[in-house]
């Protein structure tokens, strides 16, 4: 009987290997693939260290979209600065320009990466100075209303 | 049978040692080029203008001269360009701690923005990075002549609720000791290898 159900389990596994392994035991519930796509994820997020005196920073972050549908951040928001907008760095003949950016699209299955002399979040007019050390709180307003928060900690690129 | 693998060893070892000196006596013949930075064929004069630094004094030839000095160009309301420059060349400087103190390159921000960066918000700021940083402002009248002679480019742009941003050059500028721009780093810049091409072009320069 043992030996039928590890045989079973085995061709069900072998039908579908990209199916996540069965967790019968942890409470979170299995996100169904087809009816509800698995929603985007933020990593390596982080904020620039600067001196306490400066009037604003970057935030740097990646965004994975691994759903069918286009998402598109249409700004961000946090307690600790009074405004944020999308900046894009360009370099053009060795001249950086910096362009505010009113959207930005991550498409289905992509990642888009905020990152250092590309894309940024602009942290601006900080309310209580810029923190130097810690994590801050930051939310991605979403075109559909969405909002996607993420704890960024505060450091140096290699920190 | 001993006797031949002493001779054999021996001849080896002469071999491995003409070798091993001849190598090291062409690397001591040539050295090493930057491999970062282009070297500039005729270094370029800089011209003498007003400037001040963060502590409000005056900023010039004699400050440079007798020293080797990386400049940038960047501004304090930047931030992702300038502050990255600024904490790469704190690293590079750090890789350098070890060369006596007239090899040890000055870092200077050369601010586009003297409307905003006046003395004391270049205080606030340049030196966070390294205690040694220097800030420097130069009258906007004077600062288009002053970026020609290096090379550099910059121009106002509006943007956003702080009113406007300053497209500039992001490259590094090393500036000899006779006040000449001598080498220019271009993007992207890594500690490491500014640190290493310093120490290439210095020993280029001390074998000359």
């Amino acid at each position: 009987m043992r030996l039928i159900t590890l045989a079973l389990a085995a061709m069900l596994l072998g039908c579908s290997p990209d199916a996540p392994p069965p967790a019968p035991t942890t409470p979170a519930p299995a996100p169904a693939p087809v009816a509800t796509p698995s929603g985007p994820t933020i990593t390596d997020a982080w904020v620039r260290q600067v001196p306490p005196a400066a009037r604003m920073t970057a935030g740097y972050l990646r965004v994975a979209n691994p759903g069918p549908e286009e998402l598109v951040i249409v700004g961000a928001e946090s307690s600790v600065f009074g405004s944020i907008e999308m900046h894009g760095t360009i370099m053009e003949d060795g001249v950086a320009r910096m362009r505010h950016q009113d959207t930005v699209t991550v498409g289905p299955g992509e990642v888009v990466s905020f990152e250092p002399g590309g894309l940024h979040l602009m942290l601006m007019q900080p309310l209580d100075g810029i923190p130097t050390s810690g994590e801050i709180a930051i939310t991605l307003l979403l075109a559909d209303g969405g909002r996607l928060e993420f704890s960024a900690p505060v450091g140096q690129p290699g920190d | 049978m001993s006797r031949n693998t002493f001779i054999a060893a021996a001849i080896v070892l002469a071999i491995a040692a003409a070798v091993a000196g001849a190598w090291f006596a062409a690397r001591l013949a040539t050295p090493e080029l930057p491999e970062h930075a282009r070297v500039l064929s005729t270094p370029r004069p800089i011209p003498h203008v007003p400037a001040v630094d963060q502590a409000g004094n005056p900023f010039g030839h004699a400050e440079l001269e007798g020293r080797w000095t990386i400049a940038f160009f960047g501004f304090t309301y930047c931030p992702d360009i300038c502050p990255a420059t600024l904490q790469v060349l704190a690293s590079a400087r750090r890789l350098l701690d070890d060369l006596p103190e007239r090899d040890r390159p000055a870092v200077v921000m050369i601010s586009v923005d003297p409307e905003r960066d006046v003395p004391e918000r270049l205080a606030e700021y340049v030196p966070f990075y390294h205690p040694e940083f220097r800030g420097v402002m130069v009258p906007a009248e004077y600062l288009p002549e002053l970026a020609r002679s290096f090379g550099a480019a910059y121009a106002y742009s509006p943007l956003g609720e702080d009113a406007y941003t300053v497209d500039h050059t992001a490259s590094l500028f090393l500036v000899n000791r006779d006040a000449q721009v001598a080498a220019v780093f271009p993007t992207p810049h890594r500690a490491e290898d500014i640190a290493a091409d310093m120490r290439r072009i210095i020993k280029l320069e001390d074998s000359r």
